[in-house]
């Protein structure tokens, strides 16, 4: 696993997992419908 | 049913949405193309594929199967009638119906394979069988395609049968108590099963002293390294928008569907992008760190190379089992892949039968019991072309037709049908109807200009380069032509009935009431 490898990883996971996150706090944090 | 069919919970719908999503693709496709197509470098595309053309296209989706659930129509038929008040609309909202039905016929015979070897992992049947070769002779022994450790396709046709049975038990409860129940269930457990998997993968280290540099971490690197000369090439952005058409489940008619079940004012901007990330979770953080790892680890890099060029198929069902009989525990371990690519493949093939059912329950009046009982019986009935014309060539066929050229195309109808000829402030007005957040204006452009160009371009593309060989059935042995034939028909056969059953249902059928009422009526 090159640097760079590392990089991309630690940017394709940091995307996946920010949204899923946000998203997930999102929905948890709106009034119940 | 007393009135329209709902989810229960907001969890349950999201669950199911991305149980949708997620499928065999997330773990054995992915992975593979990545390692095949440049590495880190194929993530650019990936990304670029994603924000343009699934999420804009996934908020389409929600917004106009909502739509329809508050019209009472939870099919594309019905969708598109509504969008567009032309008569062809709602035949072109057939192929939304066709799409899925026509894939789950094959899905499930695929799908009940992993049933089968989650089983024959626990039993120890394939023990002994360590090559990669010896495993993919396993896998077409079990298709009947040799006699050298099953007699014939009886094995295969049993847990064919249980699959379907499970299948049919599940969507026979409805969509709150079979499907969202299901999801509950599966979805945490399919993610529990891709933890311990990845966990024990990125802990392996190197398992061959004799060549330390070959551990499961190195082995990302077959997935995450970037190889930025790919970049250069058409076929690498074209592999990546298709990745991403596969594993988001959109331009297949079932998001459609599965939203027409929600509330009139629940959101679907924040809840949509949500089921589309927990299916990249699914995808890019447990998918690419599972297979494709492990085969480094215990073959070197130029067989994980071959590996992947081999295919998904022969990466799950053959160099995956051979790879855990190394292992301790390796028949947990193997239980627990395939159990893992199972429930992806179950909660998959629930929503892919559900466009059919709310067919002919929303458009024909059918109580659920029945649209149910002749969603399975087509299902159950057409998977026997696939399953017996595995090596003509049959289950490719319908793969290339519906799996690639009907879902672009369905996807470019959809987008212009919902973005321009609903109109796109209409559009733009029905996403954010009760959204969490507001969406900026550049994706209104988006969803304008930029996906319906991307989805063309793919449909062009994919078209031109496999169009013309599959059509005229380039390399096809003398004795593969009747099979592929034969799914054809199945194919061309599915689709007349269906706009036939469209005709009829417009016809005849009182269209001044949403169905609900009119069941209510007749009671």
């Amino acid at each position: 696993m090159t640097a760079a490898g590392w990089m991309f990883l630690s940017c394709g996971w940091g995307i996946v997992m920010g949204l899923t996150l946000w998203c997930l706090y999102r929905i948890s944090t709106a009034p119940e419908e | 049913m007393t009135e329209r069919e709902r989810w229960v919970t907001r969890w349950g719908l999201i669950l199911a949405m991305a149980g949708n999503a997620i499928g065999l693709g997330n773990f054995l496709r992915f992975p593979v193309q990545a390692a095949q197509n440049g590495g880190g470098a194929f993530m650019i595309p990936y990304f670029l594929a994603l924000f343009l053309l699934a999420v804009p296209l996934m908020w389409c989706e929600w917004a106009m199967g909502r739509y329809g659930g508050r019209h009472g129509h939870g099919s594309t038929p019905g969708i598109f009638a509504l969008l567009w008040r032309r008569p062809i609309a709602k035949y072109l909202g057939v192929l939304g119906v066709f799409l899925p039905i026509s894939v789950v016929i094959y899905y499930t015979y695929i799908e009940s394979w992993t049933l089968g070897y989650s089983v024959f992992s626990l039993l120890g049947q394939y023990a002994g069988v360590t090559t990669r070769g010896g495993m993919s002779e396993f896998l077409a022994s079990y298709q009947g395609l040799n006699h050298v450790f099953f007699a014939g396709l009886f094995v295969a046709y049993f847990f064919f049968l249980v699959t379907m049975g499970l299948n049919w038990w599940i969507v026979r409860q409805g969509v709150a108590k079979g499907i969202e129940r299901l999801a509950l269930v599966a979805m945490p457990l399919l993610f529990l099963f891709g933890v311990i998997l990845v966990v024990r993968v990125l802990t392996i280290g190197a398992p061959d002293p004799a060549h330390p540099e070959q551990g499961a971490l190195n082995g990302l690197g077959f997935v995450w390294n970037p190889d930025f000369s790919r970049l250069g090439d058409a076929k690498v952005w074209l592999a990546a928008a298709g990745q991403i058409f596969f594993t988001t489940g959109v331009g297949w008619g079932a998001i459609q569907v599965y939203a027409s079940y929600m509330k009139e004012r629940s959101d679907v901007v924040v809840t949509g992008l949500s089921t589309v990330m927990t299916n990249e979770v699914a995808e890019v953080i447990l998918g690419g760190s599972i297979a494709i790892p492990i085969a480094f680890a215990f073959f070197g890099a130029p067989s994980t190379l071959e590996v992947a060029r081999s295919g998904a198929y022969n990466l799950g069902f053959a160099t995956m089992p051979v790879i855990f009989q190394f292992l301790p525990m390796g028949g947990l371990l193997g239980m627990l892949w395939f159990l893992l690519l199972f429930l992806a493949a179950l909660t998959s093939s629930v929503a892919l039968m559900q466009p059919l059912i709310a067919f002919l329950q929303d458009e024909l009046r059918l109580n659920r019991r029945r649209a149910v009982g002749i969603t399975v019986a087509i299902v159950f009935l057409g998977a026997h072309i696939p399953m017996l014309g595995l090596k003509g060539g049959a289950l490719d066929e319908m793969d290339f037709w519906c799996g690639t050229f009907g879902v672009a195309l369905f996807a470019l109808i959809e987008c212009v049908i919902f973005v321009w000829l609903f109109s796109p402030e209409k559009a733009w007005a029905e996403i954010h109807h009760g959204a969490l957040v507001k969406l900026p204006r550049l994706f209104l452009f988006i969803l304008k200009y930029v996906t319906p160009l991307y989805l063309g371009v793919l449909f062009v593309a994919w078209a031109w380069q496999q169009g013309p060989a599959v059509l005229s059935m380039e390399g096809a042995a003398p004795a593969d032509v009747p099979w592929r034939w034969a799914a054809r028909l199945l194919m061309v056969g599915l689709i007349g009935l269906l706009c036939l059953l469209t005709a009829v249902a417009w016809r005849r059928v009182d269209r001044t009431l949403p169905p609900h009422q009119i069941l209510l009526e007749k009671r």
